[in-house]
């Protein structure tokens, strides 16, 4: 029963962490207005974490620069499973305007599994909330499967 | 004693929430975007004349050309990836036949690769060579000129001199539409660059 009680809770309050990987701030300025009151995320349950190991859904900006590369693969591995990857924008799936240059090694998908992408250059609030929504969906189906 | 704040506390009681109700609210609209917003890029295959100036113009080189021969011509394919876009809309102003446009659906949220893509195919005829223009009956009235996408034909209208930038034209038969003299026509067949 408690096992019950604990996964249910677990639902409804995905955890955030936001990984900023030599992104513009752009994205980054939209996805902390979504947890303002305008937009109020927070009211999924959405909350921004420090730690990655209390993530629960990890967002993902930026083209991943050379600098950025291995503290993104460190930070993705202390994230307890299961978890969730969303992308913010263009950048993390391809590069935008970036691809190409020396010191870019997106995309994204080659290090991790991508779940959830927001497109745009800058997504609105809107759409964001849209993605973490989606990604709190698939983070319930991923956490039943690994319970059964 | 002030209370400085006092008014705005007893107004904040019986306005509304500032929070946007979408999507907890059940039965609210999603919030449209602003006129001018530059969403889901929509592309109109049966305008565009292949000239190739987005792909050209385009600084994270989002847009993709299939070019498939087919029996009456080639069947070209634009792909617009927008997980690559910059939403710069650089490729609507270049548009000669705008034949690509910004909408204002925000509403890009996908699991796949194939969520983001805009795709558009049409078959363009074989082109019969370059226009050519029977001097005799043409009045230089520019139309030509004006209609061409790519800008290369040039109507010398004093010196009645009709020329064409074999280099810029992409045989897509628009001006030879435009005459209303109809004195212009598909030449010598030429390949095309």
């Amino acid at each position: 029963m408690f096992k019950k009680a604990i996964a249910k809770s677990m639902a409804k309050s995905p955890w955030l962490y936001h990984i900023n990987t030599g992104s513009c701030n752009g994205c980054d300025i939209e996805l902390v207005a979504c947890l303002t009151p305008r937009y109020d995320a927070e009211r999924f349950g959405f909350k921004l974490t420090g730690s990655p190991r209390h993530a629960d859904i990890v967002v993902v900006s930026g083209p991943i620069t050379s600098q950025s590369k291995d503290r993104l693969v460190r930070t993705l591995a202390q994230v307890p499973q299961p978890f969730c990857v969303v992308s913010l924008g263009s950048c993390p799936r391809s590069g935008n305007v970036f691809k190409g240059s020396y010191s870019v090694e997106g995309p994204l998908e080659k290090y991790v599994h991508v779940d959830v992408s927001v497109a745009g250059c800058t997504p609105k609030p809107e759409a964001i909330i849209e993605a973490l929504y989606k990604a709190a969906g698939i983070l319930a189906e991923k956490r039943e499967a690994m319970t059964k | 004693m002030k209370l400085p704040f006092l008014k705005y506390a007893v107004k904040n009681v019986f306005s509304k929430p500032s929070t946007v109700g979408w999507p907890a609210k059940k039965g609210e609209a999603a919030p449209e975007a602003k006129p001018e917003y530059r969403g889901r890029i929509s592309y109109d295959a049966a305008k565009c004349v292949n000239c190739g100036m987005c792909i050209r113009v385009c600084s994270p080189g989002a847009i993709t050309r299939v070019v498939k021969p087919v029996e009456e011509g080639d069947e070209i394919t634009y792909t617009f990836d927008l997980t690559s876009c910059t939403f710069c809309a650089t490729c609507v102003d270049f548009c000669g036949t705008k034949a690509i446009q910004m909408t204002d659906d925000y509403h890009m949220v996908g699991t796949k690769h194939e969520d983001f893509l805009v795709t558009g195919t049409r078959v363009k005829k074989k082109a019969k060579g370059f226009p050519e223009c029977d001097q005799d009956v043409c009045v230089y009235c520019g139309l030509c000129q004006k209609n061409c996408p790519e800008g290369a034909i040039v109507v010398d209208r004093p010196n009645k001199t009709w020329t064409l930038d074999k280099k810029e034209c992409v045989q897509c038969g628009i001006c030879i539409q435009k005459c209303p003299k109809k004195c212009l026509k598909f030449g010598v067949p030429g390949a095309k660059k």
